[in-house]
């Protein structure tokens, strides 16, 4: 994050830099003060089931966590926002991603970690200049801080949701050669357009690879066949003729044939056939092969 | 660039089609089918890198006018991208044959080829 990105996030959360100054200035006394404060926060942490899940049957990392927060404090209070604040503020949601921490128990946290520290610097008023000034800073900080982690939360999620969609996209076209120059694609679920380009993609490469020279899509488990969805198939078998293979669409049920037909979507010559069966003897036909001797060779 | 193959003509379409390339091309596939007998041509697209919806259309006549003096059309070797471009773009690709490679389409040739080209 560049040093104007800083200025920038800094601007946008109103603190100044009279906040980080009026925080630096109370920074020792309650630097003295952490050890009870982290305590408080884990007297009140107890009370949830929280604290069972994640420290329930281990002291050591009870006691780790315990450290990291007073030096995660510790820095809080020197209020030296900088790139390397932000970093550390993302390692800690990246390690709240890692251990799946609810956002719920975290907010929670930061608001009794928030008014701990108000409550403490109210405790010492008279001996500080400005001492609500002091705490609404302490307070704007406290929002930046639980922002930083919580965006680097949601950063890891996205990530994670979008490459668990590229491993579904993957899983969800598999195309496979079944025979000499015959390939298959079973198509389940909801074909958009989307999908169809990836289907489009994987069976053209997959073409190309073993020059194949009929495809067979079986669209059985297609669960809603409507014009576009129609219009896309139809993109495809032109699409693999441009490669030489032809398209044969398996698995058409009576009312797919009757949307089909009532949606006056024209399928000019695409072979379609009602199961994959008849797909599959078609296609071995086209490659030269006798689907009787196949049954022949078997029984003998 | 064009070679022949016993009765059978391949012109090889260039990285990039630039202005002119396919009047040259038309001038010397029909030229060729006039000159001696050809019984196919073969339009190479493995080197193009893009064929856009008019040039494919222009390629598509072509190969109708060479259907029309007695000759196979065949496009080989058109690119996975190239394909995605052109349905991408909706043309039309009634009456083509094409194959993915050239040996594929000299198989087809040799073994598969019904005696007559079926008309674009």
């Amino acid at each position: 994050m560049a040093l104007s990105s800083v200025e920038e996030i800094l601007t946008k959360f109103q603190i100044e830099n009279e906040d980080l100054e009026r925080i630096r200035r109370v920074a020792p006394l309650l630097k003295n003060e952490l050890a009870q404060h982290v305590d408080s926060f884990y007297v009140w942490l107890r009370n949830h089931k929280e604290f069972k899940v994640y420290f329930g049957s281990n002291p050591n990392r009870l006691e780790r966590v315990r450290k990291l927060q007073i030096d995660h404090w510790e820095t809080f209070l020197e209020a030296q926002i900088d790139e390397e604040w932000f970093e550390s503020r993302r390692h800690v949601g990246a390690v709240h991603a890692y251990i799946d921490l609810p956002n719920e128990i975290y907010f929670a946290g930061m608001s009794m970690s928030g008014k701990s520290l108000v409550e403490r610097l109210r405790h010492h008023k008279s001996s500080i200049e400005q001492a609500e000034e002091t705490a609404d800073s302490i307070i704007k900080l406290i929002f930046l801080d639980s922002y930083v982690v919580v965006e680097e939360i949601t950063r890891i999620q996205r990530e994670k949701i979008s490459s668990s969609a590229r491993a579904m996209m993957e899983m969800s076209t598999p195309v496979t050669p079944i025979w000499d120059g015959i390939l298959l694609l079973p198509l389940l679920g909801i074909l958009d357009s989307a999908r169809t380009q990836d289907v489009m993609d994987k069976t053209l490469h997959k073409i190309s690879e073993t020059r194949a020279k009929v495809f067979v899509m079986d669209i059985s488990g297609v669960s809603v066949m409507d014009t576009a969805v129609a219009n896309q198939l139809i993109k495809i078998t032109k699409a693999t003729q441009l490669m030489g293979c032809e398209t044969i669409i398996s698995g058409l049920s009576p009312s797919v044939a009757k949307t089909l037909v009532e949606l006056g979507v024209n399928i000019g010559e695409v072979k379609t056939t009602a199961t994959l069966r008849d797909s599959f003897e078609l296609a071995l036909r086209a490659v030269g092969i006798d689907p009787a001797q196949i049954v022949d060779r078997r029984r003998a | 660039m064009s070679t022949r193959l016993k009765h059978n003509l391949i012109i090889t379409l260039p990285d990039y089609i630039g202005s002119g390339t396919l009047s040259a091309l038309q001038e010397t596939a029909l030229d060729s089918i006039q000159r001696s007998q050809t019984s196919a041509v073969i339009f190479d697209c493995s080197a193009t890198k893009l064929i856009d919806a008019i040039e494919f259309e222009e390629l598509r006549k072509i190969a109708f006018m060479a259907e029309v003096l007695g000759a196979f059309s065949i496009f080989a070797g058109l690119r996975p991208s190239t394909i995605k471009f052109l349905i991408d773009a909706d043309v039309d690709v009634t009456g083509v044959r094409a194959f993915a490679g050239i040996d594929a389409a000299l198989d087809y040739l040799e073994t598969g080829a019904p005696p007559r080209a079926p008309q674009f």
